[in-house]
């Protein structure tokens, strides 16, 4: 309708801004594709001895120590001499790219705690989904595109019930995310219990689901992530201009007759693929730091929307690449809290030394205030010392 | 059928289920309690932040207590006994430690503060996820119990005086420091609660209540942890405050029904458990699926409390809210045939009636409205037929004149008052709804009881006036 008040689209083209914008796309396509290359040509010699290979990552699941190896496995890490780390490696690091971008527009909308509510919702959905699929066909319940589906499904689920508590009933919306949360892991909690006592349901596949293994990755499902982790970039970078308006005033872009509905569902969409393809890597308990920590580290760096997003792909990719390699080195490490942990790292790092707020300059910066001003003071006020 | 299934699960229920829901119950309501004000501080996620961030807490308060034993400090009987002490310590040490990074995150940082919950939780969960897996053979604690609880196993553990569980004596305990806390400093907990700046102003330090509550939220959390598992506890802890949230205005009657629900929640919970996989998967060609986790129903449970409560609540619910509006409009349906019979009679003395088509017509609404709104006019005897026609028994009439008479007495209060305003008759159509006896007669006194009003109709007497007026003429 408000097609005609509406500031022209085209109004200043800053090539600059749009050199920026496509900049930001192919950095993370780059990104990835160096990546990859890493990958490709072992995975390509592998092909030959595919039951070979495959042995190899299943036995690194259980531990990076392998009998036959003579070297150490933190030289093995640091060298990417292992075909699986560096499959493990590109798969969350794309991962970590691709939500720390999403998360700086969630950090910007202040919806940051909705991942938390999509991953926890997602946990129903695996377990419906596993149920079905071995109701349908005995024995296919481990299918993961199917569980994904599941989850995903369940996950929008859990925000549209987030946005139905805010908008017809009286509860705020910080105790609608805790209640959708909280019962729909105990829906969640109470069918997995069930799946357990299936004939053919062990639940082992499925408890990854809760705290994630990034070491079970397969080369198939790093194509999947990487895939997705790309759309979700080039949506966003498509949608920039959008997703900012958005971000910073929804009810400007709301007046200048932006569909701000539309593009929020976009949003949600891009947090319930992010959370998604997470599960299986580092769990739906801590997907959402996948999603709140390199944005928020990114944010005391910079305060342009394109730049943050930028620093929080890098951060959330260091982070991701930083963990998973600490958590193959070291035995008996959880690869998903690692993987938080590095990026509270960086983000702890980035807190003290950012060039936004970092704290280091700004104490630096009150102290050598004191100091300029504290002569002054004391001449400032010469009469002070009379009687 | 099915019923006479799920009465024959039932049926089974012995001593411990009775305890498991006793526990539960416990385990609900101490947590409801601190709910309540999370909830009306808008800190629900707080809550959530907490039940992730005390994992290290207990971690590390447990390897503290094993180090200390090593030592020598404690023998094996002390560390037993102390065990849980150790765990609160640790636990609501870490609560305070959320609380404050957070908030300092919010303000240093300059982060939104979801954004700081969110990088603190998930920090500190991880840092526990990480200790627990590491330490987990030198410590007594199970991992996947922590995240699930399993209050079916707890029970067991009747070591309690007189075999009571355990765990029951635990969480009955805390519920009562918490029932405790809560009525000492109920007044300073309201305040800080509904207006931290009047709190501040008068004395009581909201930030004190503030960290009262963190430390108190994270050493309930941990106690119900053991037996629900650290993700359902938020479901103990916000869901039947935002349940009773939804049913009243008043912080005692909230709390009150907080703690029915949260005790409802555990049987009702319990009961799911035990019956409805049974009753479900038989159907599905799985009859050896019997039960189902505890805990997980019981957030299941209370989420239905609060699905009901948000649909069905008295004032706030979403259908009772509709329903009162379609009654409403129905209502005011009905008042609009009334008024209509009226004015026809008015015009035409001789005329038996209206017909349905016609009155249709004139109102502009639907077959089925009307069809309803006739129905209930006929069956209250204010309406009655007349042939094909329908027209205003003596009651009905009485009912109209009412209805008329607010119409046009209001119409001539718009003209007196604001001369200048049009659509009199608009405004009056709306208003004559809501004008009730006490209003009519005072918009009478107001204009001197005017005869017509300002399109020149008569403005009909009052029923029971005109009774009065009888009776002073014969005097």
């Amino acid at each position: 309708m408000a097609r005609g008040i509406r500031t022209p689209r085209t109004a200043a083209p800053n090539a600059a801004r749009r050199r920026r914008r496509v900049m930001f796309g192919v950095m993370f396509g780059v990104m990835f594709g160096v990546m990859s290359a890493l990958i490709v040509p072992r995975a390509g010699v592998a092909r030959d001895g595919v039951a070979r290979d495959g042995e190899r990552i299943e036995s690194h699941a259980d531990g990076p120590a392998d009998a036959s190896s003579l070297h150490d496995p933190f030289v093995r890490v640091i060298t990417l001499s292992d075909h699986n780390t560096r499959v493990v490696l590109l798969g969350t690091m794309a991962l970590g790219a691709s939500g720390g971008v999403i998360g700086v527009f969630m950090l910007l909308r202040k919806q940051t705690l909705v991942g938390d509510v999509v991953s926890h919702a997602a946990l129903p959905g695996v377990a419906i989904a596993f149920l079905a699929m071995e109701w349908i066909e005995p024995g296919t319940g481990k299918s993961l595109p199917g569980l994904l589906v599941g989850a995903a499904l369940s996950g929008i689920a859990g925000v549209l019930c987030v946005q139905a508590i805010g908008r017809w009933t009286r509860v705020k919306e910080d105790a609608a995310l805790a209640v959708v949360l909280s019962v729909f892991f105990g829906v969640g909690i109470a069918l997995f219990t069930i799946v357990q006592r299936l004939p053919s349901g062990n639940a082992a596949g499925l408890a990854h689901f809760i705290y994630g293994k990034a070491a079970a990755m397969k080369a198939d499902d790093v194509w999947f992530i990487g895939g997705a982790a790309m759309l979700a970039v080039a949506t966003c970078a498509a949608l920039f201009k959008e997703f900012r308006l958005v971000a910073f005033d929804a009810r400007f872009a709301a007046v200048q007759g932006w569909p701000v509905a539309v593009l929020d569902s976009v949003l949600m969409g891009l947090v319930v693929l992010i959370c998604v393809i997470g599960l299986r890597s580092v769990g739906l308990l801590l997907v959402v730091a996948m999603l709140t920590v390199p944005a928020a580290a990114a944010q005391c760096w910079s305060e342009r929307l394109a730049t943050m997003g930028v620093i929080a792909a890098m951060f959330g990719a260091f982070g991701a690449g930083l963990g998973v390699a600490i958590s193959a080195a070291v035995p008996r490490v959880a690869t998903g809290a690692t993987i938080v942990l590095c990026g509270s790292a960086v983000f702890l790092a980035s807190l003290a030394v950012g060039t936004r707020h970092g704290l280091v300059w700004r104490f630096a910066r009150a102290a050598r205030r004191e100091a300029s001003s504290m002569p002054s003071a004391e001449e400032g006020h010469p009469g002070q010392g009379g009687p | 059928m099915v019923l006479f299934e799920i009465w024959n699960h039932l049926a089974r229920w012995n001593a411990i289920d009775a305890w498991i829901v006793a526990t539960g119950a416990a385990a609900s309501m101490a947590c409801a309690l601190p709910g309540c004000f999370l909830l009306l501080r808008r800190q629900s996620m707080m809550g959530d932040a907490i039940s992730h961030s005390v994992l290290p807490g207990i971690v590390l308060a447990l390897l503290a207590g094993q180090a200390l034993h090593a030592r020598g400090w404690f023998d094996e009987r002390a560390l037993a006994s102390s065990r849980h002490a150790i765990l609160f310590a640790g636990a609501a040490v870490m609560g305070i430690v959320c609380a404050v990074a957070s908030e300092s995150l919010r303000r240093v940082g300059r982060l939104d503060a979801g954004a700081a919950l969110g990088v603190v939780f998930t920090s500190l969960f991880a840092l526990g996820l990480l200790l627990m897996r590491l330490v987990a053979d030198t410590i007594d604690i199970d991992p996947d119990c922590v995240l699930y609880g399993t209050l079916e196993n707890t029970v067991l553990d009747r070591s309690g005086p007189q075999g009571i569980p355990a765990a029951f004596g635990i969480n009955a305990r805390m519920l009562c420091v918490n029932g405790l806390v809560l009525t000492m400093f109920f007044k300073e907990f309201r305040i800080s609660a509904f207006d931290p700046a009047l709190a501040r102003s008068v004395g009581v330090s909201a930030s004190a209540m503030h960290y009262l509550l963190m430390a108190l939220t994270a050493v309930t959390l941990v106690t119900a942890f053991e037996s629900v598992g650290s993700i359902l506890v938020i479901a103990m802890l916000i869901v039947p405050a935002a349940t009773a949230h939804l049913l009243t205005d008043r912080l005692p009657r909230m709390i009150g029904i907080s703690l029915v629900v949260a005790a409802s929640s555990a049987l009702v919970g319990h009961a799911l458990a035990t019956a409805a996989p049974g009753v479900l998967f038989s159907r599905l060609g799985h009859p050896e699926i019997q039960d189902a986790s505890t805990s997980g129903m019981i957030a299941v449970a209370s989420g239905l409390f609060f699905l009901g409560a948000a649909l069905f609540g008295p004032r706030h619910g979403i259908v009772s809210r509709r329903l009162a509006r379609a009654r409403l409009e129905n209502r005011m349906v009905r008042e609009d045939v009334l008024g209509h019979l009226f004015r026809r009679k008015e015009r035409f003395p001789d005329a038996a009636g209206d017909s349905l088509a016609s009155i249709r017509a004139a109102l502009g609404i639907r077959v089925r409205t009307a069809r309803a709104a006739m129905g209930r006019l006929r069956r209250m005897r204010w309406i009655e037929r007349a042939g094909p026609d329908w027209r205003l028994t003596r009651l009905g009439e009485e009912s109209a004149r009412r209805l008329v008479r607010s119409h046009r007495l209001w119409e001539s209060y718009l003209a007196r008052n604001y001369p200048s305003r049009g659509a009199l008759h608009e405004s009056a159509e709306r208003v004559e709804h809501f004008i009730d006896d006490d209003l009519r007669n005072q918009l009478a006194r107001e204009l001197d009881s005017p005869s017509r009003d300002p399109h020149g109709s008569v403005i009909p007497s009052d029923p029971e006036a005109r009774d009065e007026g009888d009776t002073k003429a014969v005097d």
